[in-house]
């Protein structure tokens, strides 16, 4: 029984695990947008040197239009371009990344801020100096100065971008870091008025595009491809003229990995189960061979072979059903502490609770029927003589 | 209801044959009281393990109820064996940590009558005359209350037949008259009662003996049992008390 409960109880805390691990990963996707393509001009080579981005082909916001209306398949694009700013509001400033993007950006890289509204087309058009920004940026510049808290609202404040005086009209969600980048360090602005205004930038720096349907992202790339090839006259042999990149690719790896993660980590658990298993069978076994006489008796009174094995059948389900739910009970308590001192995601599925539970139940049947199997095969005379 | 021809069994043990009964001539009948002596290693054990329907013979014929137990198999065996045979053992075999009550009961589990069977075992703890210790455990009864929870479980589903294999063997003589007064009664009800012992004051209870030695019947007399074991009969009928001395002695002359 202790075997079954440790062995559920791993069970229980390793799914957990699993299954918070991979929804971290999830919310962290979801950060990255999903079906996204983005295009960015490549640095070709000649012969040994590598040029500059841009150097044969330049993307320009009408890229990001004509794509839109020319490629079928996409639900949305956005050009981008970024770079580094200083951002001063009062005594304080900071360093921070700068994106000038389009207003479907917001959708499509899950940028709807928590407060405030994402600009419009017509602020985009008319290069409007407003700004959203990200959560590091909005502590260091409108949050208390020793906790670092935000006490006031940044919504309708003013702040310096280099020397442009900018309007905070959002604040964008927070994303966390992925691993060295602080994701939600930055500002973002219109597009326009990032090229003429901030940046001073005639060409974007890439385009991003979401694909409607996941299952033409290869053919909608193709198509972007050769697309963007013929509006700027680049030959099929200038291969590194422009860049692609699929980022549900980099999702797919993800969510492989985790899911390698909590396959390896519920493996372990069943293999502790396993044990647990064996641990009731031997328990049976003993008990079998405790109670030969017992056997011997009520076979002597009338019990046949198969009402034997189902007594010694249903003992064992009972004492590995009672193992599991205190498994559960146990692993459901060690891992919400795990979860509230260590700061893991823990999630608890119900299917994973009753799939252990199941699993506990089938241990029981499964090692307990070799030991029943053989308690009803004991004959009755040698069992009642048996000390 | 019990007839046996020229009955033998062996055993191989070691790669050799060994016989335990060489040929047992027996026919019992309905309410008879038969205690079966003989030394130990006579084959009285081996009998009773086939008269109780626990074994069957190497060969010869047995037949109980005109059923021959031979041609079934193990589980038809324990079927006919729960509603015909009730067996009391020496070691009493009650289950422990089980309360008298529940002990009393077990057999019922295994005919399907466990719904019917709370007012039997309440009676028949109650006629042995522990209706007051229905929920101990046995360790918290002594032997000759455990013996009697014994005789209360064999009863539980109405056999024929009560095999009692040295049932006295383990108490003092006190408990042994209690013990035996049962077997008495139970009898005088109309149960048959076979009896194994090697202690003849034990025999004496009996209306018939029959002795065994080297797995052959070597005598097989009726006897008076003395009355002084009936009127000491706690929970015997007052009508009983007077039919079993004159019981005729036709039941004895029909045997062999």
């Amino acid at each position: 029984m202790l075997g079954i409960l440790i062995g559920v109880a791993s069970l229980i805390a390793m799914l957990a695990l699993g299954a918070g691990a991979r929804r971290d990963i999830e919310t962290r996707l979801a950060s990255l947008g999903s079906n996204l393509l983005v295009l960015s001009s490549g640095s070709p080579r000649q012969g040994a040197v590598t040029l500059d981005a841009g150097a044969v082909a330049r993307l320009t916001p009408q890229d990001a239009a004509l794509i839109q209306t020319q490629v079928s398949g996409i639900r949305r694009s956005s050009a981008t371009v970024s770079g580094r700013v200083r951002v001063k509001h009062g005594n304080r400033n900071a360093n921070t990344t700068v994106q000038g993007v389009m207003p479907p950006y917001a959708q499509m890289r899950a940028m709807e801020p928590t407060i405030g509204h994402f600009f419009s087309e017509a602020e985009q058009r008319s290069r409007s100096r407003v700004a959203l920004i990200g959560m590091t940026v909005a502590k260091s510049l409108f949050g208390d100065p020793h906790t670092g808290e935000l006490t006031e609202s940044p919504l309708g404040q003013t702040m310096l971008v280099d020397r442009t005086v900018f309007t905070v009209i959002g604040l964008l969600p927070e994303k966390g870091s992925t691993g060295w980048r602080d994701q939600d360090d930055l500002i973002v602005i219109p597009l326009s008025t990032a090229m003429y205004r901030v940046l001073g930038k005639d060409q974007v720096d890439s385009i991003e595009i979401e694909v409607t349907h996941r299952e033409q992202m290869e053919s909608t790339q193709t198509a972007i491809d050769q697309f963007i090839r013929k509006r700027h006259k680049v030959g099929d042999d200038q291969e590194d003229a422009f860049r692609i990149r699929n980022l549900s690719e980099i999702q797919d790896t993800l969510t492989q990995t985790s899911n390698t993660m909590s396959f390896l980590l519920a493996s372990i658990a069943v293999i502790s189960l396993i044990v647990g298993g064996i641990g009731v069978m031997n328990i049976m076994l003993v008990s079998v061979v405790e109670r030969t006489r017992e056997i011997g008796l009520r076979k002597a009174l009338g019990a046949t072979q198969s009402t034997i094995l189902e007594q010694f059948l249903i003992e064992s389900i009972c004492i590995s059903t009672i193992g599991g739910v205190l498994g559960i009970l146990l692993g459901v308590t060690l891992t919400s502490i795990l979860g509230a001192s260590a700061g893991w995601t823990i999630v608890h599925t119900p299917d994973a609770l009753l799939g252990a539970l199941a699993f506990s139940v089938v241990s029981g049947i499964c090692f307990g029927y070799w030991p029943a199997r053989k308690a009803a095969a004991l004959h009755p005379i040698d069992s009642l003589r048996y000390e | 209801m019990i007839t046996c021809k020229n009955l033998k069994k062996s055993y191989l043990i070691g790669g050799e044959n060994l016989e335990i009964l060489k040929g047992i001539d027996l026919t019992i009948s309905q309410g008879e009281f038969v205690a079966i002596m003989g030394p130990s290693g006579s084959g009285k054990s081996t009998l009773m393990n086939i008269l109780g329907l626990l074994d069957v013979p190497t060969s010869g014929e047995f037949h109980i109820n005109s059923v021959t137990p031979g041609s079934l198999t193990d589980d038809n065996m324990a079927k006919i064996r729960s509603r015909t045979v009730g067996f009391v053992f020496q070691q009493f075999n009650l289950l422990a940590r089980t309360s008298a009550f529940d002990n009393v009961q077990l057999p019922s589990l295994y005919t399907g009558t466990r719904r019917h069977s709370i007012h039997r075992a309440k009676d028949l703890l109650t006629a042995v005359g522990l209706g007051d210790r229905m929920d101990h455990p046995p360790s918290q009864l002594s032997g000759g209350q455990q013996q009697r929870v014994a005789i209360a479980r064999s009863m539980m589903n109405d056999p024929e037949m009560i095999l009692a294999d040295e049932p006295t063997g383990n108490l003092d003589g006190k408990s042994q008259t209690e013990i035996m007064a049962l077997f008495s009664g139970l009898n005088a009800t109309g149960k048959t009662v076979i009896l194994i012992t090697h202690e003849a004051d034990v025999a004496a209870y009996a209306r018939r003996i029959i002795t065994i030695r080297d797995g052959l019947i070597v005598s097989d007399v009726p006897n008076i049992p003395p009355s002084h074991g009936i009127t000491a009969t706690p929970t015997l009928p007052p009508h009983c008390r007077r039919e079993i001395p004159a019981l005729p002695g036709s039941t004895e002359s029909e045997v062999i």
